[in-house]
């Protein structure tokens, strides 16, 4: 005799892809993480600055935060609001674009990649050959070698950042391909392209949008440890990581305020950036 | 083409005695700086997955959260700030010894090692002193990304069915905790193993910041100057020291589990992709 | 323990009760079952998912997950009273008296050792020092009973290198290293083809008459139950709806939701029988039949409704060591139907 089951009513579909508002009211971390993050980027933008930040004043060296200058002045006598605020659009904006080129590299090379043969497998052992080189060093190479300038620093933090994304989209791409819905799609003739983009690629897009985020705060933090070495950003174009290696100088003295506002700006856009991507992952894997 | 790594187009020194001479130093700072992190990291990421959900994992997650958004240099910073301009305990960040004390003959390069070979008991006190903070800087750096995949790969060997099985065949709690780790420490040696790869040629971040004298800052140093020989050199010596301890790392892995055949087996690839490893 | 004979009660389960307290409020499991399983019998425990067969299966052997917890009733193996255990003592019993099978148990094998050691190290559990010799003494005598050729390699295997039907036997002859009086058994049939699980069975049952365990065997599979099961119960809604030998209860079956169970089995040249609606989990833990929502015939004469929302779920004998939940006036309705 077969073995007759009585198997479990089926769940409804969980209905969270559906209602991207309500994933946001499901999610708060996440929701307030990223408003903290576009604040800051808007804010960066829109703020007014009270002073020209690469302007030098002999007169108003090192003062302590006051109500003339909010977060003090600098060895240089500069405004070192200012310079936070002005330092925010260079390191975001080049953050964000490195972000965008990396991800879609990874992600285009991660599908491509999903692909079982052998030329697939070489790539990726070719990126993991790259990945286990001492990274920063890798990048403050490539960045000087390229003449120091905001190019090589996307590019660095493209090579450094696309092959993980692609390992990662790879394998995540790999289970969906072994799904009944793909293998139908195959089977009934739907072309390798049209099955790859509108198959595969939407149920990989949440992985991919938690890497973004992880992606954004690896690529901040590799230009603000650039900038604090003294490449990539250089002076006198306002920089985060520039402004806390300053403040490194002067720190022993007991002048605080030059290196921790910087500072400050960084562990709060990361922190923000970190606790929405482990939103995201933590979302996903409920989902499963 | 010969055989040695070339002189240095700024000192005309042979490259490969400037990085030797070098080496010692970066140890000093890196090995201590290891061994604690790991204690530290895979420490909190046990407590925490054994205690899921409770109050020392919300404690440990939100360490690990702030941890690791706080770039290395700003943790030197900040600890620079506190312990040695504001409370006076740790001495400045002159490199291994201060400018006042008498440095030892120069055996290793190592002040330390330098100093305990030449009995020179003062310099030794000095230079533990000035490990204290770079070490814990290199330790904050490090323990907070180990922590977290310590944490996953302990959560994911607790829900094993096997760990359901022990308890029902009543084994003792020990060797439960001896299994659960034996599960888990895949993910956890490659992590630890990609940090002394990363590590091996010295921190470059924390030997600028502290004015330490190690092959980091140098191969920084000489790189921002385009020392070509030197940067050939750095790329040659780092990537080998890579390759060797991936090498290792793969030997070690494989004996340990028995799942895994050499060349990288599915769980080691996992492993890698998951811990994305050290920025720095 | 060889003092009590075969055929006596040796497990016996009073009016037990399970809660877990879930996200969204608590949520009553298993509502007040009583179960007696004698020496040397094979008890079948049949029932839809989520009628807390398994929880009930947990609670026997002291390893419900974290947030559920015993509220009530008495587990008793032999001479010991389980109710008031400490976990040391739970421990100890499952490490000797108690074995347990968990659902799935093609994975529950420790994935690092190889099968020869996980038996040393039950074994040694139970009974301490062990010689190697004697280790694979009775490992081997028990791969052979359940049917597995070339007992020497499962033995160096490691649980990677099997299939999962083997990996599955493997785990149920490690729970039976120990020569355990009781073993509770989450779907042991599960993912076996039918000349394995016939080999299974058979082994199970050999084990129950020369050293008179008993055995508690949650299942889905009905077939399994009517030919190598003793006894049967069948469960709704955490609580035993009907329960005796399985040709009475299979054969006579006198519960609306048995008759609706067995119904719903496929037969040849007849359509399936569906029971409309979803089981149901009891929130509130309020007495009253849990199969009213659902019941045929209580749709079919809504004057019952009342007793049945009422009536505490107690069992009555209707023939000889055949139970039916309550006062089930259904059951007595069906009867004055047919005669």
């Amino acid at each position: 005799m077969s073995a007759p089951t009585l198997d479990p009513p089926v769940a409804p579909p969980p209905a969270a892809a559906r209602n991207r508002l309500r994933w946001f009211a499901e999610n708060p971390l996440v929701t307030v993480c990223t408003a903290v993050v576009l604040l800051v980027l808007v804010g960066s933008f829109a703020l007014p600055l009270p002073y020209d930040p690469e302007g030098v004043d002999a007169t108003a060296v090192l003062q302590p935060p006051s109500a003339t200058h909010l977060m003090g002045t600098d060895q240089n006598g500069s405004d070192v609001f200012s310079r936070v605020v002005a330092a925010g659009r260079t390191d975001l904006t080049l953050a964000i674009v490195a972000t965008l080129v990396a991800t879609t590299a990874g992600v285009v090379a991660g599908l491509l990649a999903s692909k079982r043969n052998r030329v697939a497998g070489a790539v990726m052992n070719v990126l993991d050959l790259v990945q286990s080189f001492p990274l920063l060093l890798f990048s403050v190479i490539l960045v000087s070698l390229a003449g120091n300038n905001l190019g090589a620093v996307v590019a660095a933090i493209v090579v450094i950042g696309f092959p993980s994304i692609t390992r990662l989209v790879r394998s995540e791409a790999l289970v969906v391909r072994e799904l009944r819905y793909v293998e139908v799609a195959e089977s009934i003739g739907v072309s390798s392209a049209r099955t790859t983009f509108r198959h595969v690629l939407p149920n990989v897009a949440g992985v991919i949008t938690a890497q973004f985020g992880i992606m954004l705060g690896r690529s901040l933090m590799i230009i603000a440890t650039l900038a604090f070495i003294g490449v990539g950003v250089t002076a006198p174009t306002p920089s985060w990581g520039a402004m806390v290696r300053a403040g490194a100088n002067v720190i022993g003295n007991g002048v605080w305020w030059v290196a921790v506002f910087p500072g400050l700006a960084v562990v709060l856009v990361m922190f923000c950036v970190n606790l929405a991507a482990d939103g995201v992952q933590r979302s996903l894997g409920r989902q499963r | 083409m010969t055989r040695d790594l070339g002189d240095s187009y700024f000192t005309d020194v042979p490259v490969a005695e400037e990085l030797m001479s070098r080496a010692a130093s970066s140890l000093t700072l890196v090995v201590p700086a290891i061994v604690l992190g790991v204690l530290v990291g895979v420490g909190a990421g046990t407590l925490a997955a054994f205690h899921s959900g409770g109050r020392t994992d919300r404690i440990v997650n939100g360490a690990i959260s702030l941890g690791q958004s706080v770039p290395e240099f700003l943790i030197g910073v900040l600890l620079i700030y506190v312990f040695f301009a504001l409370l006076g305990w740790a001495p400045p960040a002159t490199g291994q010894l201060d400018f006042t004390s008498v440095p030892p003959p120069v055996v290793t390069g190592s002040a330390l090692i330098d100093g305990l070979l030449a009995g020179q008991w003062s310099t030794v006190g000095v230079a533990l002193s000035h490990l204290v903070l770079p070490v814990a800087t290199l330790v904050v750096a490090l323990a907070p990304e180990l922590a977290k995949t310590t944490r996953a790969s302990v959560t994911e060997a607790l829900q094993h069915p096997s760990v359901e099985f022990h308890r029902a065949n009543g084994m003792p709690t020990a060797s439960i905790v001896r299994s659960v780790v034996a599960q888990a420490r895949t993910p956890v040696i490659t992590y630890i193993g990609i940090i002394v790869a990363v590590l091996a040629g010295g921190s470059a971040v924390v030997e600028l910041l502290f004015n330490w004298n190690g092959v980091g800052s140098w191969a920084l140093g000489a790189t921002t100057q385009l020392d070509i020989p030197a940067i050939q050199a750095v790329v040659l010596v780092y990537g080998g020291l890579s390759l060797l301890v991936y090498l290792s790392l793969e030997v070690l892995v494989t004996t340990l589990d028995p799942r895994l055949s050499f060349g990288a087996g599915p769980r080691l690839r996992r492993a890698r992709a998951v811990a994305k490893g050290p920025t720095v | 323990m060889s003092t009590a004979e075969i055929g006596s009660p040796w497990l016996e389960i009073r009016d037990l009760r399970v809660r877990y307290d879930a996200a969204d409020g608590p949520v009553h499991a298993v509502v007040g079952v009583d179960l007696t399983v004698a020496r040397g019998e094979v008890l079948g425990v049949v029932g839809e998912s989520g009628c807390g067969k398994s929880s009930l299966a947990r609670a026997v052997v002291g390893l419900l997950p974290g947030n559920a917890a015993v509220t009530g009733g008495r587990v008793r193996v032999g001479a010991h009273d389980l109710s008031a255990a400490s976990p040391a003592r739970w421990r100890e019993l499952r490490r000797t008296e108690l074995a347990y099978m968990p659902q799935h148990s093609a994975a529950a094998l420790d994935p690092l050792r190889r099968v020869g050691r996980q038996f040393a190290d039950v074994l040694r559990a139970a009974n301490g020092r062990v010689s190697a010799d004697e280790v694979h003494r009775v490992s081997s005598e028990l791969l052979e009973a359940a049917g597995l050729r070339d007992v020497p390699r499962v033995l160096r295997a490691y649980p990677h290198e099997l299939s999962g039907g083997m990996a599955q036997r493997i785990a149920l002859c490690v729970a039976l290293a120990r020569r355990p009086s009781v073993l509770v058994a989450d779907e042991p049939t599960s993912g076996l083809d039918l000349t394995v699980l016939r080999k299974v069975m058979e082994m199970l049952r050999q084990r129950c008459r020369s050293e008179g365990m008993a055995v508690v065997m949650v299942t889905h599979n009905i077939g399994a139950v009517a030919q190598y099961c003793n006894r049967v119960a069948v469960m709704y809604g955490g609580a035993v709806v009907e329960s005796g030998p399985v040709s009475s209860v299979l054969g006579d079956p006198r519960h609306p939701y048995t008759r609706a169970l067995l119904g719903a089995l496929p037969r040849r040249g007849e359509p399936l029988a569906l029971l409309p609606g979803v089981a149901r989990v009891s929130r509130d833990g309020a007495p009253g039949c849990p199969f009213r929502h659902r019941c045929p015939v209580g749709a079919a004469d809504p004057g019952l409704g009342e007793g049945c929302a009422n009536e505490p779920t107690t069992l009555r004998m209707v023939a000889d060591d055949h139970a039916v939940a309550g006062l089930c006036a259904h059951g007595d309705a069906l009867e004055r139907e047919a005669s």
